[in-house]
């Protein structure tokens, strides 16, 4: 397997906040990764990072030996934690708009799961519930075939039903060779889906493991490890 | 990806923009119809002067939305929520604020063309014969005057709409990048140095025409004024280049900030 990403000594700081302290991380590829910690702990800061949406303060970041840029952007499939579409837009607009911009779109396997969901092509997408506007974001990005998914909170404020929807529509589409990065504080939604492990608190990595070593070496499940570092 | 960032821009206004040029040319259609019925009645004096009013609202409205579509378009684009996707976009910042520029200007433009076309249906016959007329006759006389200047007068009279109109554009993408570097209250901040900023320039010319009138004798400005009266032609050309030249760099300058704050500073909320 071959690196994909590398932090080195990255740290970012809002005015009086350092968001993210000194980072040092390496991510392979073929691997779904969890990005946990409790709110407010720089996950959103470092996913933020790697998509370019940030500059860091300190340090350096690369995807794939390429520092953020509209390189990096080609390989990268980001997800937000909360709606980034144009709502004036039908389906068909922000499909035709993501084929145009993004060379790995996979059209036909996009209308196949939005025809799956009942949402047609030519509803406009402030007519969508808040429910169906989330799946048809995760659809976009899962459409992709990327290099690196980066998911932000992507089963945060779901119900349990809709949050296996999101699961299975992650495990079901996502690329092999590619590396995707869950950011979320629902461990026990998702350790199933999970390779490896990573808990940040105040801008720290704790632990970067793999899920099966944590559960052979520590005894616990991943869900059970993170109550207990993270304890109030 | 240029080309492609062109079309979505251009279809993002055209479903905005497009529908008010119908309308306004749809009021001046409506207006000169009425035209045809005149009666010297009160009625038609309510009808005439309702849709000439309506026509001359239109026109308004349909340049100032043309405009403030302009900035919004930039804020929410790139700013806003939408601002995660368009930024993830295979594009550099360069590229962005140069599409969203040339469309916001080429908008402008077109809804300028759109009044003036609007203004030639409302005044078909025999007025709007006679603005051409005028228009003609004008030329005509500055042709005898000054000769392949006028060619140059125009060209260059052209050259400081459109670039005036694109920095208009630029420094309100400025104000509103700098207003991002705020904490909070974010298009408020942009407001806030977009007045000050006017401030600040009425200040420092202010402070120029002092200067000016006090040290006119050592500038020798008298011989300068002098020389520029008796030289209309020459002075006509440098005021427009000098408006070409500042405008132009003020646009480099407006279009560096932004850029910065996107490239450097940029925190989506």
């Amino acid at each position: 397997m071959s690196e994909l990403l590398r932090c080195e000594n990255l740290t970012k700081r809002y005015a009086n906040t350092t968001a993210l302290k000194s980072i040092d991380l390496t991510l392979e590829s073929g691997k779904i990764v969890g990005l946990l910690g409790p709110n407010g702990s720089g996950k959103t800061t470092l996913i933020k990072l790697i998509n370019g949406l940030l500059t860091p303060d300190e340090g350096t970041i690369l995807i794939n030996g390429n520092k953020p840029s509209t390189i990096t952007k080609k390989d990268i499939a980001y997800l937000p934690d909360h709606p980034y579409l144009n709502s004036w837009m039908t389906v068909k607009q922000i499909v035709d708009f993501f084929k145009d911009f993004f060379e790995d779109f996979r059209e036909d396997l996009c209308y196949s799961m939005l025809s799956n969901l009942g949402i047609s092509p030519t509803v406009k997408l402030k007519t969508l519930s808040k429910g169906n506007k989330e799946k048809v974001c995760l659809i976009l990005i899962m459409s992709r075939n990327a290099k690196l998914y980066v998911l932000d909170e992507p089963i945060a404020g779901v119900d349990p039903a809709a949050r296996d929807y999101v699961i299975s529509t992650i495990i079901n589409n996502y690329n092999p060779d590619a590396t995707v990065v869950i950011s979320t504080h629902l461990i026990s939604d998702i350790e199933q889906i999970l390779d490896e492990a990573i808990f940040i608190q105040n801008g720290e990595i704790l632990l970067k493991e793999s899920v099966d070593t944590i559960r052979e070496e520590k005894g616990k499940s991943v869900d059970e490890l993170f109550r207990e570092v993270f304890r109030w | 990806m240029v080309k492609k960032l062109f079309k979505h821009e251009f279809y993002a206004y055209l479903r905005v923009v497009f529908p008010m040029h119908i309308i306004l040319l749809g009021i001046a259609i409506l207006s000169r119809i009425i035209q045809l019925f005149d009666n010297n009645s009160l009625s038609y004096d309510i009808m005439f002067w309702s849709s000439v009013i309506a026509f001359i609202v239109g026109c308004v409205v349909c340049f100032l939305l043309t405009f403030v579509f302009g900035i919004r378009r930039f804020y929410s684009n790139i700013y806003s929520h939408e601002g995660y996707l368009t930024l993830t976009l295979p594009v550099n910042p360069t590229q962005h604020i140069l599409v969203k520029n040339v469309v916001a200007l080429t908008a402008q433009i077109t809804s300028l063309l759109m009044i003036l076309l609007s203004v030639c249906v409302i005044t078909l016959g025999d007025v709007c014969v006679e603005l051409f007329k005028v228009v003609g006759y004008v030329l005509h006389i500055a042709y005898d005057e000054v000769g392949q200047h006028t060619t140059l007068y125009i060209i260059e009279i052209i050259l400081c709409l459109v670039i005036s109109i694109s920095t208009s554009f630029m420094l309100f993408y400025a104000c509103i990048s700098l207003g991002q570097r705020a904490k909070k209250n974010r298009v408020a901040a942009a407001v806030g140095i977009y007045c000050l900023y006017y401030f600040i320039v009425q200040v420092i010319g202010t402070i120029f025409i002092i200067l000016v009138t006090v040290f006119s004798e050592q500038l020798r400005l008298y011989d300068l004024l002098m020389y520029l009266t008796e030289h209309p032609i020459v002075t006509n050309h440098i005021g427009f280049c000098a408006v070409i030249v500042v405008s132009g760099l003020l646009n480099l300058l407006y279009f560096a900030i932004t850029k910065k704050t996107i490239t450097k500073k940029l925190n989506l909320e």
